[in-house]
């Protein structure tokens, strides 16, 4: 089976200095993939790469491929703004917009294009129903984002990346806001969602790694050290630094 | 003696709390002696004759006339004109400064734009009379250059600088990451601007808005010397226009104290106040409707 995302041989520098030093790694469809390691060791530049958001920082510097489809996303033909529909994210601090939770999630239809007022409200509760958020809001959707407490802000920012129908699905530390209830209903929503989306999300939680992924990569200092099944990653890694890391030696 | 830091902090609060009410008092005590000198001109004038009067002409050689309305026609001519050209181009200078000018740019524009500010309006009046009057004569074919117009066009030149500088900061509040959410989203630049990040900022922008036309309301040289100051009922932009300010300016030196034309200067004042609170608390409203809702 040919791996939704593969990364190859991925450097990001920002100015002068290596981030990222020869990324591989691929990623399957229909599965979750958690990246973990130490803080500052990449994770979160890793999967900014893959929706180029570093497009923005004119510092960064990429080199390698990242293959969407067998499609390098890196690529300079590529247009970015349909990459991005494509590769929807989840940021660590809920930022819902601030505007009703309605608009929210019709904000990335509309700028798609999808104006019709009665197609739009289905999305919007298709999306929101996935999220499962319904029926919590339903009755207020109209409502500013910015009054919803944070647990329901980060499932709002989840429909408002699936209701463009994305392929890809980033997630970074979409829990570290957040207390364990809104945490255990975002990790049911991601177990859902899998069957849709490839889902990579970041986490500095073991234990959650491990209750939602299927595939968790272990990075340190800009490499990649270990990438495989979750259970063998944390029962029976292969190499020191992974060990001493998922036992809670160093973090 | 010494306070301890609870001492400190209560005479701090009690310090404070004076400066905010004289200011309050410094206030209402304008506004009663303008109402209160103001109220002396009706003895003489009626209401009706004051407030909707189309003639103002207190110097007259027959029957003088107290019609306030073309110097409030004048004054609203003038200040929506200027806002009409200084609120695009100022929210969008500023939209540009916070969200597209490269360094280099912005080193140059922000400095000069903070000059701008601190030109005399007796400066921007005479640039008023010398360049820009013949060169809107020249383009409208007119006569005559010193009309509405001139002095929209001069206002909004004044109210450019603080409209700018107010919104980019506005602008620049904006968190980054409702522009990442955006763009995550698959929108380009353009759009996040136009429906994410300015929204956003609409409280501050509205703050921008409420103090360049705060400033316009106000201005007097610069309309006094530049927008040809006849006090007739105003025909539209072209015609030379005395608003409120430059009637107040004028008039109050040339008249006698305690005449019928003296107090009903006052009562002019009065009215601009009255314009000037409303715009306020109008603008206040409206900002906090737009940092709570949306
Ligand atoms: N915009 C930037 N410009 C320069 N350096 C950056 C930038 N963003 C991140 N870095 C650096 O890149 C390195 C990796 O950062 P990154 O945010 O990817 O780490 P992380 O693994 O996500 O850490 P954490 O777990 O703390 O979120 C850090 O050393 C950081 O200082
Ligand atoms: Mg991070």
């Amino acid at each position: 089976m040919q791996a939704k995302l593969k990364i190859q041989n991925l450097h990001l520098h920002f100015g002068k200095k290596e981030i990222l030093k020869g990324i591989s790694l691929e990623m399957p469809d229909n599965a979750i993939t958690a990246l973990i390691g130490p803080s500052g060791c990449g994770k979160s530049t890793l999967l900014r790469s893959i929706n180029r958001m570093h497009d923005l920082n004119p510092n960064a510097h990429l080199s390698g491929q990242i293959m969407l489809d067998g499609k390098n996303i890196l690529g300079k033909t590529q247009d970015v703004t349909s990459i991005r529909r494509r590769v929807g994210m989840v940021f660590q601090k809920p930022n819902p917009f601030p505007k009703s939770i309605f608009e929210n999630v019709a904000y990335g239809l509309k700028i798609n294009g999808e104006h019709h007022p009665q197609r739009l409200r289905e999305q919007v509760e298709k999306a929101l129903r996935e999220s499962f958020l319904w029926e919590e809001v339903h009755d207020q959707l109209d409502k500013s984002a910015l009054e919803l407490s944070g647990g329901q802000q980060q499932r709002l920012c989840i429909a408002r990346a699936i209701a463009v129908e994305p392929e890809v699905l980033l997630m970074d530390e979409p829990c570290s806001a957040l207390d364990p209830i809104s945490t255990d209903k975002i990790e049911q929503l991601m177990l859902r969602l899998r069957e849709r989306f490839c889902i990579v999300i970041v986490t500095h939680n073991m234990q959650q790694a491990q209750r939602v992924a299927d595939f968790t990569a272990f990075m340190y200092l800009g490499d990649l050290i270990e990438h495989n099944r979750t259970s063998d990653i944390f029962n029976n890694p292969q190499q020191e630094l992974t060990r001493n890391y998922v036992s809670g030696i160093f973090g | 003696m010494r306070l301890t830091a609870h001492q400190s902090d209560r005479l701090a609060a009690l310090v404070f709390q004076w400066a905010g009410w004289l200011s309050v008092v410094v206030l209402f005590g304008i506004f009663a002696m303008l109402v209160w000198n103001g109220a002396k001109a009706f003895t003489d004038i009626s209401l009706a004759e004051f407030f909707f009067g189309t003639v103002w002409n207190p110097a007259a050689f027959g029957e003088a006339r107290y019609g306030i309305l073309p110097l409030v026609a004048s004054t609203l001519l003038v200040t929506t004109g200027a806002m009409l050209m200084a609120v695009p181009l100022g929210i969008g200078t500023a939209a540009y400064l916070a969200e597209v000018a490269p360094p280099r740019v912005y080193n140059a524009l922000k400095p000069a734009i903070e000059l701008l500010a601190g030109v005399p309006s007796v400066a921007i009046g005479f640039i008023g009379i010398t360049v820009v009057a013949p060169a809107i004569a020249k383009i409208f074919g007119l006569s005559n250059g010193l009309n509405a117009l001139n002095g929209s066009v001069l206002l909004a030149v004044m109210a450019l600088p603080t409209i700018i500088t107010v919104a980019e900061d506005a602008i620049r509040a904006v968190p980054q990451s409702f522009r990442e959410a955006s763009f995550a989203l698959g929108a380009n630049r353009p759009v996040t601007l136009w429906r994410v990040t300015l929204p956003a900022a609409m409280s501050g922008i509205l703050a921008a808005v409420m103090l360049g036309l705060g400033r316009a309301l106000g201005e007097t040289m610069t309309v006094l010397m530049a927008a040809g100051n006849a006090s007739a009922f105003p025909s539209g932009f072209f015609a030379p226009v005395r608003t409120m300010t430059a009637a107040i300016a004028i008039e109050l030196g040339e008249t006698a104290q305690g005449t019928t034309h003296y107090f009903s200067l006052f009562a002019v004042g009065a009215v601009l106040f009255g314009i000037s609170l409303l715009v306020n608390i109008l603008s206040e409203k409206i900002a906090r409707r737009f940092r709570y809702k949306i």
